[in-house]
């Protein structure tokens, strides 16, 4: 038994639950992102200041895009210094040419996706229907 | 009433010590009653001392309610607090950056790169003293970190004093005591501290490169490889590093954002970092540049308080000549005037 999982070993001591069922899950954590639709996304631009925490949903956006993303999307990020107030900036380009204005201070990431997939979702629907 | 049978031996081991060492300092057989009558059965013997040998449990005893960890050593998460407030402490120089998904073959081509790159950045060289400095370029990393543990360690790090907790006596003062945790609790953060300024930085994915000692050539050859910025840290030209230009590893760069820097235990945003890489000749050439500084002004301030002395020296001597001129020239008016007069 311990051939298979060698680093269960000191669990095996003392087993708590059964080992078939400690085998069956993986020891690192895979944290599910909630997926984004971004097929129909053709550019992204922002601008946050990374010191300060209303940056936090603009940031995390740009962590939303999957690892292809800059063969499909055009991505654009320029930092602001410290000291400046200037507004962060999150404007995102779709390919029926819609333009969002997205401000992710009041919005947070979870309103920044729904608002994203909610056009998404209605380009989608068209291009099945096109398709199909 | 039996004793209860679910109290864990470690509990009812640890009393048992307390009262048999109480009973040697104390009035012994009242205190040995007592023990007789709530400690656990095996361990009291009315009349006589438990004798501690006995009590003592094995090295390598393990308690039922906690079994030993499934997890790897460097996983666990007590292990990364302690690894991360020691590399906190002792690395002056880190840079954070945002990766966004960036894939395995990716990271891969960035560390590669970034080797590459300190390779080529000369050693240093010998001090005047003889002493050669140890090649840090070796011990350059970019790591990944864990966001949410590193923020509580740089809450540790900047709020957390142990010498402070001296007083206390009975209290562990280490980074994962109790102590530590009610003090970072407790801290009130101000926005202008350092942690108020790291907080921020640490939201998402954060990878760090952590330099041992704070050197601005290796920096800037960071900085030129991982975030290249036109005139002063250019990107390899694609003739001299052509690995530098693989796709995989470019599309591995383009997921890299610069977000700071915590230089000697600071906050640096961008700006602050590229200066700090900007250095040149690293700390020698700062207090090089000091030098030639004081050096000038120095020599400033004697040339200004010269110029007036040399200035009256100068109009005196001018007056001198002149009038040893005129006397002169008087002279030989009147002896003109004598010949004219003969």
């Amino acid at each position: 038994m311990s051939s298979e999982n060698p680093g269960l070993q000191s669990s095996l001591i003392f087993p708590i639950c059964p080992p078939d069922k400690t085998n069956a899950q993986p020891l690192t954590t895979q944290v599910d992102l909630p997926t984004m639709i971004t097929r129909f996304i053709t550019e992204v631009n922002t601008r946050f200041n990374p010191f300060s925490m209303r940056s936090r949903a603009t940031r995390l956006f740009l962590s939303y895009l999957p690892p292809n993303a800059r063969t499909q999307m055009q991505v654009n990020t320029t930092l602001i210094p410290r000291t400046s107030t200037e507004p962060n900036i999150l404007r995102i380009k779709f390919k029926d040419g819609r333009e969002m204005n997205l401000d992710g201070e009041t919005l947070g990431i979870k309103g920044i996706i729904e608002e994203v997939d909610r056009h998404s979702r209605a380009l989608q629907k068209q291009a099945d229907l096109t398709e199909g | 009433m039996p004793p209860r049978l679910t109290c864990s031996a470690r509990s009812s081991v640890g009393r048992a010590l307390q009262r048999t060492t109480a009973s040697s300092t104390g009035v012994p057989t009242l205190i040995i009653q007592n023990a007789a009558k709530t400690a656990s059965r095996q361990y009291a013997t009315a009349g006589s001392p438990v004798p501690l040998a006995a009590l003592r449990l094995p090295d390598d005893y393990i308690p039922p309610t906690q079994p030993p960890s499934a997890r790897r050593p460097e996983q666990r998460k007590a292990q990364l607090l302690r690894a991360y407030t020691a590399m906190l402490r002792s690395t002056p120089l880190m840079l954070f950056f945002q990766h966004n998904n960036l894939t395995a073959v990716e990271w891969a081509a960035v560390r590669r790169e970034l080797r590459a790159a300190l390779a080529e950045v000369p050693p240093p060289v010998a001090g005047p003293d003889g002493s050669v400095p140890v090649d840090i370029s070796s011990s350059i990393e970019f790591q990944v970190l864990r966001t949410r543990i590193f923020n509580v360690a740089c809450k540790i790090v900047d709020y957390f004093k142990p010498e402070d907790q001296a007083e206390k006596s009975n209290t562990y003062t280490h980074d994962l005591s109790k102590t530590a945790y009610e003090s970072i609790r407790e801290a009130t953060v101000d926005e202008s501290s350092t942690y108020g300024q790291i907080n921020p930085l640490i939201i998402g994915p954060i990878a760090a490169v952590t330099f041992p000692s704070v050197s601005p050539a290796h920096l800037a050859a960071v900085l030129r490889t991982l975030s290249p910025s036109s005139p002063a840290f250019p990107a390899p030209t694609r003739r001299k590093n052509p690995g530098y230009h693989d796709p995989i590893a470019q599309s591995g760069f383009q997921k890299l954002i610069l977000v700071g820097g915590r230089i000697e235990g600071k906050a640096f945003d961008n700006d602050g970092v590229k200066w700090v890489g900007g250095i040149t000749g690293g700390l020698d050439g700062l207090r090089a540049q000091l030098v030639s500084l004081l050096q000038n002004a120095g020599l400033g301030l004697t040339t200004a308080l010269e110029g007036h002395s040399k200035g009256l020296w100068l109009a005196l001597e001018g007056r001198r000549t002149q009038l040893e001129e005129e006397s002169n020239g008087g002279k030989k008016e009147v002896d003109a005037e004598k010949e004219t007069n003969v």
